[in-house]
């Protein structure tokens, strides 16, 4: 715990206390959920907590200030340009970024002398990044930053073993805590994590994945959707992904081609013939797969007036689109290969792509990202995003007008949403049931959590994978879903509860939160308060904690990080059940995982 | 988003949580001794539309192996590995190997070319069209299983009547009746112990799917709490795939599922999902994507078969998918979206060791749009019929919207 709690008795401020919590007990209507008509416009506490919700992950304790002071638009104007802000805390997180061994054991089984080496590696491209005087942001220590040297433009590079792909692999999604946690630049994070499940890729290769997460996704999330859709179309995990680098001509035309083929001069032509030996082996004919999701999911969406004719064609302009190696270690970025290519012209949609090689996809890509069924399809999902559930009608069609008007620009559609009259509508308030990513950054986030590898390793994927949200990991291309039935479960719910008791006890190792702090940002939030008889009963969440020896494997083991309340939960320390003190520890616990897990903070 | 259970926020839903749910608790939680067993039907849904053709292959047909060079299953044979003889047409996929002997049995039925109406090759809508069983119609958000629920309620119903073994709830499952989604149950004992501290908080929550879902849970708890998941033995020496990353959620899930049946805690709908059948590329022959997946998925159900025992007289088990796949391979020797698709059905009560299909023929112009295998059997006419020949609902046409049962069209696939 890192602000040491005064462990007060019965005090006359408890008395004070007590009225407070009778004004905002158990019984206090929801204070996050839709206002009604009473109430025609927002606070401006109220509005700062919108804000914050919507354009982040929820306040930590003294955002509502911070973003008051600054000013409500202002505060958005910041957030719609994050080149410039600085994340102080995060930049050292990153650069204090090590998996200590222990922790990386726990994850996978360990070849030790590979993650070392792959250490030492990190470490020198970090130095030569600094020599250069590479930015910190983008690319930064983290596996970004090898990223650069090592693999921007290969598939998967020589001489890396399985081990220490795996190890990129943790530290690059566990990064991903931290930024969404501790990132000034709150709406990229947002965006990113929107457009990732938009451009939904997975991949075997945590290269792969943390490249286009980084270099992709990161790189255009507000800048233009036409670039953000070519990246994303480029990519290797795309390409992979939805199997368009296996996507040819039909077999007896490339067979022909091949034949009659001379590699250009200075080229090694015994590599050449290979390779393409390898492309009629494994890709003889059309695959439809990324045609059609591109169409259904990226753009045009799956009413936006295209026919299985229109997926065929789009499929044929894309074929060629491949990699340049296809073997392990061969390494592989975006090559257009026209052996592989479906000549002709192709009808897209009533509209004529002239025969054109690499040229069609990119027009195809064009034709599709100014389309007014995408301008329509991508503000409906933004306004679903940062609005409601059901996209209400007047602010997709400003939104939509002005993708269209600007060529699909990002950070001009997303101001047209926030700047509009009903973007701050107390029926929006709150109204948002937060997805799973959401439910953990925001807990965390709300009790100034501290938290370091030892907390990301055995936890980062586990909570939010248990309430239905593994990162980055979403089999399918549709990517995670946003709207409320799809994350109201039996199931989450009970995971949320255990999550809330765990933070708020501090029971998972590596993880040091401020009760003090969330306690007053739950009171100026609204956030209900148990009642009296809670705090008195607050020995059976105590002893519920124990109660379960299969699941507290962490906890049990000796691994708490705070010693007050482990010894609450072990049991050592006596809760004093006759006193009703609020400024007591236990009482403190109860509080925040009682907020933590409530139906209120559920929502944004 | 249109969802019944939003919808109704003041209306059914609403009057349920005040009065009906906590009924089911006060059954579930006094009622000591061992409950009427009750039948159990349970949906797998294999999510990404599997090949049938190549689950339950058309072997009698040469131009299934004209379509497919690389990935056809080979005719059975003596002499090599094959395709496995079920009615001199068509064959069982070696890999499913471990369902052959409930065919054998009578206990597993194939209905073959079922499939939807609608022309949809979308994975996303012809999921939900599946699940709503209601093709074409988007406005239907509630799933046909909680439809069953809600219209033919009973009073024995406890809060376990409809369970998903999975984080989410499928669609299948939403709408205004209770059904619970149950992930990892670790942790129970926990909750169960602070559920004084959190449950005064949703009984105010105006929300009704979250106040009716966290009724759900708290009712759920204690017989959770005292199931002791990770002391479960399967019985009958059954072994179910063990866990090994996404291999293992399914044979995870089904364990799961039964011990909740045999613990007569009153499932009578339940839904388990598997995927990766989306086999775009490489989706092999005998070996290969493919094969593995479908490996898994027989083991599986054959384990959750043998651990069931004669429980299994009560139950009733129907596989589905959104769409079946091209009957020809692709350039990337795999299969793209497709038509019509094959179902199994199994259980002590399955009239089984057949192939039930109206074969529509793979000629190019028996062909749907000269690419996939035509749809004979509408998937809600064997959805129907299983409802009605297992669980023999009250009101089953409420279940299916703007559509009428053809009885005429049932297959028999139910004893009795």
């Amino acid at each position: 715990m890192r602000s040491k709690v005064k462990i007060l008795r019965w005090a006359p401020e408890s008395i004070a206390a007590l009225i407070v919590f009778a004004m905002f007990g158990a019984s206090t209507p929801n204070p996050l959920a839709p206002q009604d008509s009473a109430q025609d416009r927002l606070t401006e506490d109220q509005r700062a907590i919108h804000v914050l919700n919507r354009l982040g992950f929820g306040p930590r304790p003294g955002d509502i200030d911070r973003v008051i002071e600054m000013g409500i638009e202002a505060y958005i104007e910041r957030q719609l340009y994050p080149d410039g802000i600085e994340s102080p805390r995060l930049a050292e997180k990153l650069q204090g970024y090590e998996i200590p061994l222990d922790s990386w054991d726990a994850m996978v089984e360990l070849d030790r002398p590979a993650v070392a080496m792959a250490e030492r590696r990190r470490q020198s491209v970090q130095m030569r990044a600094e020599r250069r005087g590479a930015s910190p942001r983008g690319t930064d220590v983290t596996s970004a930053g090898r990223m650069q040297d090592h693999v921007r433009n290969r598939f998967l590079p020589p001489g890396v073993t399985r081990v220490e792909r795996r190890y990129e692999d943790f530290g690059y999604l566990a990064t991903l805590f931290w930024r969404a946690t501790y990132s000034e630049a709150q709406l990229e994070e947002i965006l990113v994590d929107f457009w990732f499940n938009h451009f939904n890729i997975t991949s075997g290769d945590p290269y792969i994945h943390a490249d286009y997460g980084e270099n992709v996704i990161r790189r255009h999330a507000l800048g233009r959707f036409e670039d953000l859709l070519v990246a994303t179309a480029r990519h290797p995990g795309m390409l992979v992904y939805l199997d368009n680098w296996l996507s040819t001509a039909p077999q007896e035309v490339v067979e022909a081609r091949i034949a009659s083929w001379e590699p250009p001069d200075g080229e090694n032509k015994v590599l050449w013939r290979r390779r393409n030996a390898e492309y009629l082996e494994r890709a003889a004919g059309l695959n439809e797969n990324y045609g059609r999701e591109l169409m259904e999911l990226h753009t045009l969406g799956v009413d936006g007036g295209y026919t299985q004719a229109d997926v065929q064609e789009v499929a044929k302009a894309f074929t060629g689109w491949t990699l340049t190696g296809l073997r392990e270690g061969e390494g592989g970025s975006f090559h257009f290969n026209p052996l592989l290519h479906a000549e002709g012209d192709k009808i897209v949609m009533g509209e004529v792509i002239p025969s054109g090689g690499v040229d069609e996809g990119m027009r195809v890509l064009r034709m599709l990202a100014r389309h007014p069924s995408t301008a329509h399809f991508v503000s409906t999902k933004l306004v679903r995003r940062f609005v409601a559930d059901d996209p209400p009608a007047d602010i997709v069609e400003a939104a939509a007008e002005r993708f269209l008007e600007t060529d699909g620009d990002i950070r001009e559609v997303l101001r047209t949403i926030f700047l509009h009259p009903a973007f701050f509508s107390p029926e929006y308030y709150g109204a948002k049931v937060k997805k799973p990513f959401e439910v953990v950054v925001s807990g965390l986030r709300a009790v100034d959590a501290d938290f370091d590898t030892a907390f990301l390793g055995p936890n980062f994927q586990r909570i939010s994978g248990q309430m239905g949200e593994l990162i980055r990991r979403h089999e399918t291309p549709d990517g995670y879903p946003d709207v409320a039935s799809a994350w109201v479960s039996t199931n989450s719910l009970f995971k949320r509860l255990t999550f809330a008791m765990d933070i708020a006890s501090e029971t998972l190792p590596g993880l040091e939160v401020d009760l003090d702090g969330a306690r007053e940002l739950f009171r100026r939030v609204g956030f209900p308060s148990p009642t009296p008889a809670m705090v008195r009963d607050a020995r059976t969440f105590f002893e519920a904690m124990t109660g379960d020896g299969a699941d507290s494997e962490g906890m049990m083991g000796g691994m708490m990080t705070s010693e007050p309340t482990a010894a609450m939960v072990r049991g050592e320390v006596q809760v004093d059940r006759s006193a009703i003190d609020y400024e007591s520890l236990e009482a403190k616990v109860v509080e925040v995982a009682f907020v933590l897990g409530s139906p209120d903070f559920g929502n944004r | 988003m249109i969802n019944r259970r939003i919808f109704m926020k003041d209306g059914a839903l609403a009057v349920m949580g005040m009065s009906m749910v906590p009924g089911f608790v006060y059954r579930t939680a006094l009622t000591a001794q061992p409950r009427l067993r009750k039948k159990t039907l349970v949906t797998v849904f294999q999510r990404g539309g599997v090949d049938g053709l190549n689950m339950v292959i058309p072997f009698g047909e040469k131009h299934y192996y004209d379509y497919r060079p690389t990935i056809a299953v080979p005719a059975p044979s003596k002499e090599r590995r094959a395709a496995i003889d079920l009615d001199g047409f068509f064959g069982l996929h070696p890999a499913l190997q471990p369902l052959h002997a409930l065919y054998d049995r009578g206990e597993l039925a194939i209905i073959h070319a079922a499939g939807s109406p609608h022309e949809t090759r979308s994975h996303f809508d012809a999921q939900d069209y599946m699940e709503s069983a209601a093709p074409g119609a988007k406005n239907v958000g509630d799933g046909w299983l909680n439809r069953y629920m809600h219209e033919n309620q009973h009073p024995e119903a406890t809060s376990f009547r409809g369970v998903a073994l999975g984080e989410v709830l499928p669609k299948a499952l939403e709408g205004p009746a209770p059904a619970l989604a149950l992930g990892d149950l670790t942790g129970t004992k926990k909750v169960q112990g602070a559920r004084s501290l959190f449950e005064s908080l949703y009984d105010r929550e105006t929300n009704a799917l979250i106040s009716g879902t966290s009724k759900e849970m708290f009712n759920a708890i204690d017989q959770l709490a005292e199931l002791n998941p990770e002391a479960y033995e399967p019985a009958n020496g059954a072994q179910y795939p063990t866990p090994n990353g996404q291999n293992g959620v399914f044979g995870q899930a089904m364990k799961q599922l039964a011990q909740l049946i045999k613990a007569d805690l009153g499932v009578e709908i339940a839904f388990v999902d598997i995927g990766g059948w989306d086999t775009h590329s490489n989706q092999g022959s005998l070996e290969g994507r493919l094969p593995q997946r479908l490996q898994i998925f027989a083991n599986t159900l054959a384990a959750f078969y043998t651990d069931l025992g004669d429980r299994m007289g009560d139950v009733a088990v129907l596989t589905m998918s959104e769409f079946g796949r091209t009957a020809r391979e692709n350039g990337s020797a795999g299969t793209d979206h497709g038509k019509a698709n094959v179902m199994f059905l199994m259980g002590g009560g399955v009239k089984g060791g057949a192939v039930y299909a109206d074969w529509p023929g793979l000629a190019p112009e028996q062909l749907n749009e000269d690419r996939d295998l035509a749809m004979t059997t509408d998937f809600r006419n064997v959805f129907a019929e299983v409802l009605l020949g297992h669980l023999d609902p009250e009101k089953p046409d409420a279940v299916f919207p703007d559509f009428e049962i053809d009885n005429a069209g049932f297959k028999g696939l139910m004893r009795g």
